[in-house]
């Protein structure tokens, strides 16, 4: 088991298999991300504690996670419990199936997993970077983008609370570069 | 601290950026200045993704396609109907960073290249990469005026009048390869093959034609025959290690005797990658050992060339469910190879044998040269023993 620890003081006894779905934390746990170690050795002597390269992972030290609340946490291990055992995705974003990869392709589970309100995307997609969870920030990203999708600027702006802050001389820039691209 | 779309970290901002397509990013790009810089910043760039996937576009259904680009005219649609119309005139934006197009350009039907897009003003040295993405290495040659867009842009015909003569290769089972030639306008590969097979004495056995690898314009392909010999001298190694790719030869028991074996090594390599030598069937399975063919860059069916690629299309070797090669056949006598240019319209990915050199759209050849097999086949070079510029036995 792996203890983590989240930003409002809440800890999470993890299973190593789940915990391990993060590639930080996998790396922390083999003690082969020296950044992450130190991030770790900061935290936990700010905290008035003491960690050890050996400790970390064992059961009765935390891993710390001082960028994720207990809420997100929940989730994001969650969508780990639902995907443990899956083989984790390749280093290499640049072969064909990646590109050849629609944005629809997020499975039913998935969907429903990420049906949450907006300022909980957006934390998902954070902690998903945060820890290194490659599957779980497609999903994300994608879901935004499908919110995007299909949608008049004026729409966009009020889903995403976007204020336009164009002056008016680059909205005539912009009007203009768009009738030069339409009218070729 | 509430999160938004614009306060995630740009490169998170990019990357939902990147899941869009051209209609919707081009949508963004007029909806805040942060955006619009995000969009506009090189090393950001959310905009390889959709530009590759404009390439192989879906027309969303009627009633979905709110933010349809009316651009471009009902005709051109159906003329490209795979190209997203949103990608015809994206070069006058510019926001969209012109490394892109390199990449476009490098799989982009040609004649929507030349009569259809608005070209962007791209360096001498982008045009060169667009070139070595795209074309053979023999293919240079026509670069007469030291440009490289007139290069890339005057390779783009699918005519072969200008060569009078069509060059071809053939691997024989002694390690010696020749380099023939034959008129262009009535080049056939099956009678020259047919020929090959004469002198060979193996007029009694079927031709077999695979694709070896496909690029943008031209596949390469190989004529050849399978038997079950009874003397081993008939074999021919370099048709074995051409078609297996690079990681299998070394273990493959094709050769029983080792007198017709070529030197060998246990370790092969490639651009900068080292690989143990293995099974065709493990790698099929495993990781990618081998760099993939980059220069120039072979169709999605052949991505990971030399590697397996998996998908169908790839039928280089065919092994059978229960691991048997080539139902137990070894590759005799010659083999030749020849450079087809490709004709979308005509040619399918799925023809298999005469198919490939059979019926309208498939009697346009182009030169094949010492530098494209060295380019597609690194590793032939310590496996052929003499190359022969025009016919010859080798022999001192």
């Amino acid at each position: 088991m792996v203890i983590l620890a989240t930003s409002d003081n809440e800890q999470f006894n993890v299973d190593k298999e789940v915990a391990e779905r993060s590639v930080l934390i996998k790396n922390m746990l083999e003690g082969e991300n020296p950044i992450a170690l130190a991030v770790a050795f900061v935290y936990m002597k700010l905290n008035g504690s003491f960690i050890r390269h050996e400790d970390v992972g064992e059961s009765d030290q935390s891993i710390p996670l001082p960028n994720i609340t207990s809420p997100v946490l929940k989730k994001v291990l969650e969508y780990c419990e639902h995907h443990r055992g899956e083989p984790l995705p390749s280093g290499d974003t640049d072969n064909a199936d990646d590109v050849r990869k629609r944005t629809t392709d997020i499975s039913e589970w998935d969907q429903k997993f990420i049906t949450v309100d907006q300022e909980m995307l957006f934390e998902i997609i954070l902690a998903a970077n945060y820890l290194d969870i490659k599957p779980l920030l497609d999903v994300g990203c994608k879901t935004v983008a499908n919110m995007i999708k299909g949608k008049t600027p004026e729409e966009i702006r009020k889903l995403f609370n976007i204020v336009n802050d164009f002056t008016p001389e680059e909205e005539a820039q912009i009007k203009k570069e768009n009738e030069w691209a339409e009218d070729r | 601290m509430i999160h938004t779309l614009e306060t995630l970290p740009v490169e998170l901002v990019a990357e939902i950026l990147s899941e869009l397509d051209l209609s919707t990013l081009i949508t963004v790009s007029c909806l805040s200045r942060r955006l619009r810089t995000i969009l506009s910043d090189a090393s950001l760039n959310p905009w390889r993704k959709p530009m590759l996937h404009g390439l192989t576009y879906v027309p969303p259904p009627p009633s979905t396609s709110v933010t349809e680009d009316s651009s471009t005219n009902t005709s051109l649609k159906n003329l490209y109907p795979n190209i997203d119309p949103a990608l015809f005139n994206l070069s006058v934006r510019n926001m969209v960073p012109k490394q892109n197009w390199i990449e476009v350009f490098a799989r982009a039907p040609p004649e929507w290249i030349l009569y259809e897009s608005t070209i962007p003003n791209l360096r001498d040295s982008e045009w060169e990469e667009c070139f070595k993405r795209r074309f053979l290495p023999g293919w240079k040659k026509r670069k007469t005026d030291g440009r490289w867009r007139v290069a890339f842009t005057s390779k783009k015909t699918r005519c072969t009048a200008d060569e009078a003569w069509t060059s071809y290769i053939v691997l024989h089972r002694n390690g010696v390869a020749n380099r023939l030639q034959a008129t262009s306008r009535n080049f056939n590969p099956i009678i020259l093959f047919n020929e090959i097979k004469m002198q060979n004495d193996l007029v009694h056995l079927d031709t077999l034609v695979r694709v070896l690898v496909q690029f943008a314009d031209v596949r390469i392909l190989a004529f050849g025959v399978q038997h079950k010999p009874r003397k081993s001298f008939q074999i021919n190694p370099n048709a074995a290690a051409l078609l297996r790719g690079p990681p299998a030869f070394e273990s493959e028991l094709i050769h029983p005797e080792a007198d017709l074996s070529p030197a060998v090594s246990p370790i092969v390599q490639t651009g900068n990658e080292t690989a143990e030598s293995e099974s065709f069937n493990d790698k099929r399975t495993a990781t990618l050992q081998w760099q993939p063919l980059r220069h120039p860059r072979p169709v999605d069916g052949f991505a990971n060339y030399p590697n397996f690629t998996p998908g169908g299309q790839d039928r280089r070797r065919i092994i059978t469910p229960d691991g048997l090669e080539e139902s137990g056949c070894v590759w005799v006598g010659s083999l030749m190879l020849v450079a087809q240019l490709i004709n979308p319209i005509y040619v399918s990915d799925s023809e298999e044998g005469l198919e490939l050199v059979m019926g309208p759209g498939h009697f346009q050849y182009a030169s094949l040269s010492w530098a494209d097999l060295w380019a597609i086949a690194p590793w032939m070079v310590d496996k052929i023993t003499k190359l022969i510029e025009g016919p010859g036995l080798g022999i001192e």
